[in-house]
């Protein structure tokens, strides 16, 4: 599982008038860092719109080779199309590859500074070196990000916002620091210093802004896992093997079983106690039990939960499945410990066996969450 | 004072456990023995093959299905009060 997350919130705006906003952004993620792309396309609507995307599309696809960054940026400048009449490429770009180590590389093509935010210390902008490429000048940064350190990239809409407005140069990349300098330490989510920051582009532009604006905030930090246990192994003489390796994982722990929440009060000498407020003729009730933040029972709750996840939750229902889900929807990797054993009164039921595949059942719930962008493991027993 | 688990695990909760436990609870509220019946539930008895499962004062009695729940009550659980 991982050990960090990087988590990126976008706010944007078009230019007045227009639907729809000639930047464009790109998220990504490889097996060891996050890939931010962001691009502003010359101009503003459609025609921007398609620059950029195309910008961001083929940036990222590049990143699936295994070039260096260098020659992601060279096939980049190569590629994008140029205006020939003012000899400027019809879009700009910043490429941020954030590690999961923290290391922080990007390149920078006619693009606005970024800033490095540091939970109780002033904001900084990062600094970096030119490189030529192809005669177009490239700027690139390497640094490092600290758990809970976050990047902030703005575009042009935001660095001018105001220029014929009342701020004859727009508010500035010093503009921007500074305010970021007086407001992010109090603002605790990206999300909401990438709001304030757009809010304020937009007060400076009086809502109507002359070109299109972005903010992204990207968020270094600890990764939170989970691990889910449920069913006994194939072979009872693992059961204390499987029950130590639980109660050994970091992060939250659920337990998903009627049998395995029993054999795990034993081996905790806990009180498993069913909470009787979810007691309900359609899904078995959650339990309690010390050392587990959630006990539920088995197939039933799993393969709710992942019905739910496929078709929605119906309304204002609380159930085993959607506390579950609550639970581990803020995760971001989940471990499921499987155990194989089947259980004999499964069979002739009236409902198909398929069902009481616990391992099918798991899988599937597996994929729903890799599909929501979860990291997962599965262990068998 | 007599115990009563009523099994809601998956075995039982699909062979009506559930049901069990609310003609249980109906009718310890009916006859107001909340004093006398300390009645919970549970997500395993250990004998699934013949769920639904309730255990009286340690004893486990299998198949009781939600249609067999009243006589059930009346005759091991009220029986043992007395
Ligand atoms: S589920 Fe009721 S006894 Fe196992």
């Amino acid at each position: 599982m991982k050990r960090f997350a990087v988590d990126v919130t976008s706010r944007q705006f078009s230019k007045n008038g227009e639907d729809i906003c000639g930047d464009a952004i790109k998220i990504s993620r490889t097996p060891d860092s996050t890939i931010i792309v962001m691009s502003d396309g010359l101009g503003s609507g459609v025609k921007a719109n398609v620059l950029a995307t195309m910008t961001v599309e083929l940036a990222t696809g590049l990143f699936t080779g295994e070039l260096s960054l260098q020659e992601i940026v060279e096939t980049l400048i190569a590629t994008l199309p140029v205006c020939k009449w003012r000899n400027i490429a019809y879009s700009t770009f910043s490429i941020v590859r954030i590690y999961d180590t923290g290391h922080v590389t990007v390149a920078q093509y006619d693009s606005p500074i970024l800033l490095h935010l540091r939970s109780g210390n002033r904001p900084s902008t990062i600094k970096s070196t030119k490189r030529t490429i192809m005669e177009r000048t490239i700027r690139e940064s390497h640094f490092r990000l600290s758990p809970n350190d976050a990047v902030l990239l703005f575009s042009d809409g935001i660095v001018y916002a105001g220029v014929g407005e009342g701020l004859p140069m727009g508010w500035q990349e010093d503009g921007i620091l500074e305010y970021v300098s007086q407001t992010a330490p109090e603002l605790s989510e990206c999300t909401e210093i990438a709001d304030n920051v757009a809010e304020t582009a937009l007060g400076f532009w009086h809502e109507r802004p002359g070109d299109d604006g972005t903010v992204l905030c990207a968020r270094y930090r600890k990764a939170v896992n989970a691990t889910l246990l449920t069913g006994p192994p194939h072979n009872r003489e693992l059961v204390g093997k499987m029950l130590k390796d639980f109660m050994a994982t970091k992060g939250k722990k659920i337990v998903c079983g009627g049998t395995t929440s029993h054999l795990l009060a034993d081996h905790l000498d806990a009180k498993l106690v069913p909470d009787e407020r979810y007691i309900d003729t359609d899904l078995p009730p959650i339990a309690r039990m010390d050392g587990v933040d959630l006990v539920t029972e088995g197939i039933l709750t799993l393969s709710r939960a992942s019905e739910y996840l496929a078709k929605g939750r119906p309304k204002d229902r609380i159930d085993a499945a959607t506390t579950l889900l609550d639970n581990l929807e803020s995760v971001d990797g989940i471990t499921f410990m499987v155990g194989t054993a089947r259980n004999p009164a499964h069979q002739n039921t009236g409902l198909p066996d398929s069902i009481f595949l616990r391992r099918t059942v798991v899988e599937k719930l597996a994929k729903r969450f890799e599909l929501l962008g979860k990291e997962t493991e599965l262990r068998y027993y | 004072m007599v115990s009563v688990k009523c099994c809601v695990g998956s075995s039982c909760h699909i062979r009506g456990g559930a049901k069990t436990l609310k003609v249980f609870k109906t009718l310890i509220d009916e006859h107001k023995l909340a004093d006398e019946v300390d009645l919970a539930a549970d997500l395993c008895l250990d004998n699934c093959i013949q769920a639904p499962n309730v255990v009286v004062d340690g004893v486990t009695y299998g198949g009781i299905t939600p249609d067999k729940a009243e006589s059930f009550f009346f005759e091991h659980i009220l029986r043992r009060k007395i």
